[in-house]
């Protein structure tokens, strides 16, 4: 077989190997409500039809974890990319030694397991009263999210030739400006992979809600769908329609934002 | 960029405020319990009967289905000085929280009128530290209709491991699959006990688990040869025994109370329970859980009075009614609200008949690590993975090392 053939039969196994669960999903919750689960794979569900989805809200409330899963990913998105963008800027911009100790010191926090900050978290939302809101659930978009995404926004950064940010200083641009209007621009492919990120890390954040989320008014679609995982078997479709709703946002903004995620992959800007 | 910053700013003042503030509502409390739906919403008609009576008052009920997130997030709440007013433990779990001392025990509490045994399980140091709302243990469920195809007699009280064995294998021969059950300690322990044998040297202060006797192999092996005639070990992980039966395919499944709800739902099956075979003695485990108070919380009076009707004549009913629990109350648990001759199984009043002969696991601190640390070796073992002397010797060793902890 040709190279370019290797390259296309590569390319369909891993599309079959991540495809398969979407699909066990997909099957899954297309099957009726209420009767015993089946034995291996089904290429048609037995009794095919929308029971599931139109069961949902009676084991979840469904609207009221949509709308607050929303509302964190509206706020948390936007505040990560702002955040990570400006520190990756501004690493990007440091003299050579105080900019490999920024580096270091971010790469060490990636390495922080996170059970470490479980308790300190708790204690600092306990203190400023926010318990009992969403506020938990954003508030690590303060830190850009992940040290992940300051990596990424600073080797974008770290690519555009210095010259124009010198020319910007040099036209009297102070260091917001020659970031917004030169910088960012040239960096929109990074820019839209940590928004992609910081959605894929919020939308689906369940640890944080099971920590910090103590009311029902406050509970967020990860949570409704781990209730609906101490369904019987019988009613296992309801919990495979959760999950079909879960994963739907995320993957459609993959398929809008494919191109310019797969180019900062590649280390283009 | 200034326009954004304001948008975010009052996008966050927003969400910032307290998820609900009723002005009508003089307390709230937070409730927190692991389990099933069918539980959680039991709780949560418990917790609604109680806002009704006390009037004034919102319970929140925080339902986790997997009990590891429970104590996750139980363990995160206490270090964080915000524990749930009330949360739902079982005994075998409650020790490591007795041990630190955060959580706050029953003032008054009327010994008589509740069953001995799940009050002495969560007694520590002589002082009882929780309500007891169930007084569960474990028996054999059986398919009478599956029984009756095969031509067995169905197991009754006072039948003994030949007879299991029996039906097992005359079960397997007339192509039924005979007998499933939870590959741990909680299983093996009932057959331990009724050989006369002991899980642990000492259930109080245990040093080690003390199966590599010839009680504890006995039943091992005993149980590793059922299993010939039922569920495969590699097979019951992604099939469980529990929904073979609910399915009607599984003659005998070992389990407690906790199965009834969805047994219950599971159409066009008849089911009954029967107590564990009988060595040198009838023994079982012990099920219980009970309702527990935070020492730090903010509106304890109101919580031990949740607690207390919870596990009292009218919570308890709401309990029992979803088939989920065998009250620990006495007066309660000889009533139609749980023995209901109307609904499976017929026999409930067999877990009133073993209760005198449940046993215990311990309640230490570092008994919970112990046990799944030996749930994980009798699980090898009995898929065949390592031999008998091997999983003795190793459960031995490392519940040597774990239980150290508490010393």
């Amino acid at each position: 077989m040709s190279r370019r053939g290797w390259a296309v039969v590569g390319r369909a196994v891993v599309i079959v190997v991540f495809l398969t669960p979407l699909v066990f999903m997909v099957l899954g919750s297309l099957r009726a409500v209420g009767i015993p689960p089946a034995k291996g794979f089904e290429l048609l569900p037995k009794g095919v039809g929308l029971s599931a989805y139109r069961a949902l809200n009676d084991h979840i409330p469904l609207g009221t974890l949509l709308r607050n899963s929303a509302v964190v990913a509206l706020i948390a998105v936007p505040v990560t990319v702002l955040v990570a963008s400006w520190a990756g800027f501004a690493m990007a911009q440091l003299p050579r030694r105080s900019r490999t100790i920024a580096l270091a010191v971010t790469l060490g926090m990636l390495v922080i397991p996170l059970p470490l900050v479980w308790v300190p978290r708790f204690v600092l939302y306990n203190r400023l009263g926010v318990l009992d809101s969403l506020i938990p659930l954003m508030a690590p978009a303060l830190a850009a999210t992940t040290p992940f995404t300051v990596l990424l926004a600073y080797r974008a950064f770290r690519r555009v030739p210095p010259e124009l940010f010198e020319a910007a200083r040099l036209e009297g641009a102070g260091a917001l400006a020659t970031w917004w209007r030169v910088g960012l621009p040239l960096v929109r492919s990074t820019t839209t992979a940590i928004a992609a990120i910081a959605l894929a890390l919020h939308w689906g954040n369940y640890l944080d809600a099971l920590l910090y989320v103590r009311t029902p008014e406050t509970r967020t679609l990860p949570l409704g769908l781990a209730q609906l995982a101490g369904l019987d078997s019988n009613d296992a479709p309801v919990l495979l329609a959760g999950a079909v709703v879960l994963t739907l946002p995320p993957l459609l903004l993959l398929a809008l934002v494919q191109r310019p995620l797969l180019g900062a992959v590649r280390g283009e800007r | 960029m200034k326009r954004i910053a304001a948008v975010l700013a009052a996008a966050i003042a927003l969400v910032a405020g307290p998820a609900c503030s009723d002005d009508e509502v003089e307390a709230r409390l937070i409730v927190q319990a692991a389990g099933g739906e069918s539980e959680i919403k039991a709780i949560e008609d418990l917790a609604a009967a109680f806002e009704k009576e006390r009037g004034g008052v919102r319970v929140d009920v925080v339902g986790v289905a997997e009990q590891s997130e429970h104590m996750a997030r139980l363990s995160t709440a206490f270090a964080g000085g915000s524990p749930p007013d009330v949360f739902l433990l079982n005994y075998r779990r409650v020790g490591q929280f007795a041990a630190k001392g955060v959580i706050d025990p029953p003032r008054e509490f009327d010994h008589a009128a509740y069953y001995a045994e799940p009050v002495n399980a969560f007694t520590i140091d002589g002082n009882l530290v929780c309500r007891p709302q169930n007084a569960s243990s474990t028996v054999t469920y059986f398919n009478p209709s599956l029984f009756q195809r095969a031509g067995v007699p169905v197991p009754k009280a006072g039948w003994t491991y030949a007879d299991m064995r029996s039906a097992a294998e005359r079960l397997h021969a007339a192509g039924i699959e005979a007998i499933g059950f939870e590959h741990s300690v909680r299983t093996v322990a009932p057959f331990v006990w009724a050989s006369d044998g002991r899980v642990v040297n000492n259930t109080a202060r245990p040093t080690h688990i003390t199966l590599d006797t010839p009680s504890g192999r006995g039943a091992l092996t005993f149980l590793r040869d059922l299993l010939v005639f039922g569920v495969d070990v590699g097979e019951a992980a992604a099939d469980p025994p529990e929904e073979r039966f609910a399915r009607g395919e599984l003659a005998m499944l070992l389990d407690s109370r906790r199965a009834v709800p969805k047994l219950r739902r599971s159409e066009g099956l008849s089911f009954d329970v029967a107590p564990l075979p009988v060595d040198k003695k009838p023994a079982t485990l012990l099920a219980s859980d009970a309702y527990c108070v935070a020492k730090a919380g903010k509106r304890k009076p109101l919580a031990h009075a949740f607690a207390e009707y919870a596990v009292g004549p009218e919570g308890g009913g709401i309990l029992a009614a979803s088939g989920r629990t065998v009250p620990s109350l006495k007066a309660l648990a000889d009533s139609p609200a749980f023995l209901a001759p109307d609904q499976q199984p017929p026999s409930s009043r067999v877990w009133l008949d073993v209760l005198p002969t449940a046993m215990l696991l311990p309640n230490v601190a570092a008994w919970h690590e112990t046990e799944e640390a030996a749930s994980d070796v009798i699980e090898q073992f009995l898929a065949g993975r390592i031999a008998l002397e091997e999983a003795v010797r190793r459960m031995a060793q490392e519940s040597s090392l774990l239980l150290a902890r508490d010393r």
